[in-house]
């Protein structure tokens, strides 16, 4: 016999499930991120550090003297600004390649344009979509690589510019 | 943001190759036609240096340069333009075009109606590069 005062196992029950309705809401961060292709692999770079994606058509003007990493200077809107290609940077390629899409990045200290192969998208991605890579499959990425992610049904791996900027200007140094 | 007033330069625009390239009017002394028969060394394409003979079809003119007493030349391509060039059409270089040291004598960019102009300072040019020996 159950006395009064006393809850019964249904109502523990009841309680129990009542509590487990309850929704509780986490906003995730999101980011947002721009994709870009470099030798058929596709990478991204956190959309906070890139300020404009420049047309295909815009003249690289070459400066004597420079590395080959260093491919000249364009004109944007009355502002000079260098232009790196990233893939001989990355050292994922030798020579430059001549369809390209200028990313006008900005960094901590530095300011540049740099050059991709294509833009792929710019998306906003949950920030626990993005996976530790221990890793990565090309060794020179190594000290660049923040994380991976898929992406229509493609692995993109996330790369670290502000690091990317920093070496390449004290190589050059 | 400092608002500047538009400062007119009088400049020297010559080629060097596809290489268009700027000297402040001022360090011009004088324009000559030939540089056949001089012995000298010379700026050209793309600003690297080669020996006269190597590129002497390609060269037509010295331009005559003061430094101080002394004057020096530069040989260039045609055609050579006198220009005014607008301070507003002058920018500075980009970060890693200064420390990539591309030119340690690269001052300036300048943005013409067709493309850019690299303004040099031709007293930093360093004196095995300039024209010396043999000239008046």
């Amino acid at each position: 016999m159950i006395s009064p005062t006393q809850p019964s196992k249904l109502d523990d029950v009841l309680q129990q499930k009542n509590h487990a309705s309850e929704v509780i809401y986490v906003e995730e961060n999101v980011i947002k991120l721009v994709i870009f292709s470099l030798e058929e692999e596709w990478y991204a770079f956190y959309g906070k550090n890139i300020l404009e994606i420049l047309p295909k058509e815009t003249a690289i003007f070459f400066v004597p003297g420079c590395p080959s990493t260093l491919l000249g200077v364009i004109n944007l809107r009355g502002s000079i600004e260098s232009v790196i290609d990233l893939g001989i940077v990355l050292q994922l390629r030798t020579e430059t390649i001549s369809a390209k899409t200028i990313l006008l990045a900005k960094g901590e200290s530095l300011q540049t344009g740099i050059c991709v192969d294509t833009v792929i998208d710019v998306l906003d991605i949950r920030e626990s979509d993005i996976k530790v890579v221990t890793e990565p499959c090309i060794a020179s990425l190594q000290a660049y690589v923040i994380g991976a992610f898929m992406f229509a049904k493609k692995a993109v791996t996330l790369l670290n510019l502000e690091k990317i900027l920093t070496d390449y200007q004290q190589d050059l140094a | 943001m400092i608002e500047q007033n538009d400062v007119p330069i009088n400049m020297v625009l010559f080629h060097c190759g596809a290489t268009q390239v700027l000297i402040e009017q001022s360090f011009i002394s004088s324009l000559l036609a030939d540089t056949h028969q001089l012995p000298i060394q010379l700026i050209n394409e793309n600003l690297n240096i080669y020996p006269l003979n190597d590129s002497l079809k390609k060269t037509k003119r010295l331009l005559i340069l003061n430094k101080g007493a002394e004057k020096f030349a530069l040989a260039v391509d045609e055609p050579i333009e006198f220009k005014v060039l607008s301070s507003k059409k002058i920018s500075l270089l980009p970060d890693l075009i200064k420390s990539g040291q591309c030119l340690p004598y690269l001052k300036a960019i300048a943005i013409l109606d067709q493309g850019i102009g690299l303004i040099i300072d031709p007293l930093s040019i360093p004196d095995h590069d300039r024209l010396l020996d043999g000239f008046p």
